[in-house]
């Protein structure tokens, strides 16, 4: 169950992400699937990756933006229970960090609630061609993984 | 030998088709493989006897899988297309057809034949403005196609970046904010797709992959080689092993593939990506590596 207080550990063997324009991309490696977080989930994803729990991102990104926190807070638990959903996360695996979070500059941007958009095109490709179910790879085949794929 | 045999035989027929697509690398070709270079459609195809001896080649590495007459290509523009279909059959394989409907929605008795012979049948749908329209054009082909096992192109607009996305992103195609995804390339990232299927072009010219328009890796030739010969050769086998191994960097068209990861990379490695930088020779026309 994610609450407020819940730390995340990214399933880091399985997904790639980067931010771009501040629009964090995340692709599932295993299935093709690419995500993106712009906005206020582009900040709160690289402090989730951080190791912070739900209420000290919760209180950085609401002074960042004049807000309640506990909007925020609200916000964030939804978000992070689809993340997890999506097995981009695992929650209470993050080891946590110690100190004060670094504040973060106050801003005249007007507060979003993130939103996890997910693009499952390339899964779609992935699936239909070719199709790759089945496929077993032979042990010896310099591959990542002798699992099926797809 | 150490890859599998392939899943999928491609044996494109003939060169030509009739539409030009915004998202498809054939529309960019000014190789002289599907447009010459003024742009004009290349019209060419493939002797019937070589694509039947080709078929019994599969068949002697044992192969029973899917076989289509595409690559870059429209098959239904091939009148020899379900007499093919039934040679495949004849020969153990189920056929399967990737087509953009333009044919069958002319002919009512195409539709029957196709219906009855091919094993699964993709149709791309190209011309919706949104997701009504799509479902609408999906309602329409499982009517006109009832009965087939039917599967539509990946393009869609539900999750697409913009109202207007129908595409996903290319290796030679310019990047266009039509696409439906993230135009990126791809660091360490392993790809399986070359294993599984096995493409001969209309030309006899074996290709890498989907993205591999022009058979840039210096693979070989069915008209000088058996299919076997090219598929396990040092050569094949060398790339497979570097793309799975998530090898990108080695070659050029990979370099500057789009196509997303195929799995988690080797232990060790990790996938990074960044926006994709359009070189519109590399890799076409030119040596992949």
């Amino acid at each position: 169950m994610v609450t407020a207080e819940t730390r995340f550990g990214l399933r880091s063997e399985e997904i790639a992400y980067k931010t771009l324009d501040g629009e964090t991309i995340i692709i599932n490696l295993v299935n093709g699937v690419y995500y993106s977080l712009p906005g206020v989930g582009s900040e709160a994803w690289e402090l989730i990756a951080s190791g912070r729990s739900l209420a000290e991102i919760a209180a950085a990104l609401g002074t960042r933006y004049g807000i309640s926190p506990q909007v925020v807070s609200a916000d964030l638990v939804r978000l992070a229970e689809q993340l997890v959903a999506e097995n981009l996360l695992d929650s209470d695996s993050g080891s946590g960090l110690a100190g004060e979070l670094p504040l973060l500059a106050p801003t005249d941007r007007v507060y979003q609630a993130p939103a996890l958009q997910a693009y499952r095109d390339m899964a779609d490709l992935l699936a239909l061609d070719p199709p790759t179910p089945g496929i077993v790879f032979r042990p010896g085949l310099a591959g990542p993984t002798d699992a099926p794929i797809g | 030998m150490d890859i599998p045999l392939f899943e999928r035989l491609q044996i494109e027929s003939q060169s030509n088709c009739n539409r030009a697509c915004w998202f498809c690398p054939r529309t960019y070709d000014r190789s002289g493989k599907y447009l010459d270079p003024a742009g004009k459609s290349v019209l060419r195809q493939m002797p019937t006897e070589k694509i039947l001896s080709l078929l019994d080649e599969a068949q002697g590495l044992g192969f029973s899988g899917m076989v289509g007459f595409h690559h870059y290509s429209e098959p239904l523009l091939d009148p020899r297309n379900i007499t093919l279909a039934r040679e495949a059959i004849r020969r153990g394989m189920a056929p399967y057809l990737h087509t953009n409907g333009d044919v069958l929605r002319r002919s009512d008795a195409l539709c029957d034949e196709v219906r009855q012979v091919y094993a699964l049948i993709v149709v791309g749908l190209y011309d919706y403005r949104s997701n009504d329209e799509l479902r609408e054009e999906q309602e329409f082909w499982r009517g006109r196609l009832a009965g087939a096992r039917l599967e539509f192109s990946p393009i869609g607009l539900a999750d697409g970046r913009t109202t207007e996305s129908i595409g996903v992103p290319r290796a030679l195609v310019p990047p266009d904010r039509r696409m439906t995804l993230p135009d990126l390339t791809f660091r360490n990232a392993p790809c399986h797709r070359p294993l599984i299927r096995m493409l001969v072009q209309y030309d006899g010219t074996v290709c890498l992959c989907c993205e591999d328009t022009t058979g840039a890796f210096d693979l070989g030739n069915v008209h000088r080689q058996t299919l076997g010969e090219v598929w396990y050769s040092e050569r094949h086998t060398g790339i497979i092993h570097d793309l799975v191994a998530g090898r990108r960097d080695r070659y050029g068209l990979c370099r500057s593939c789009p196509m997303s990861p195929t799995g988690p990379p080797p232990k060790g490695e990790r996938v990074s990506f960044a926006p994709r930088t359009f070189h519109p020779l590399e890799g076409q026309g030119e040596r992949a590596w």
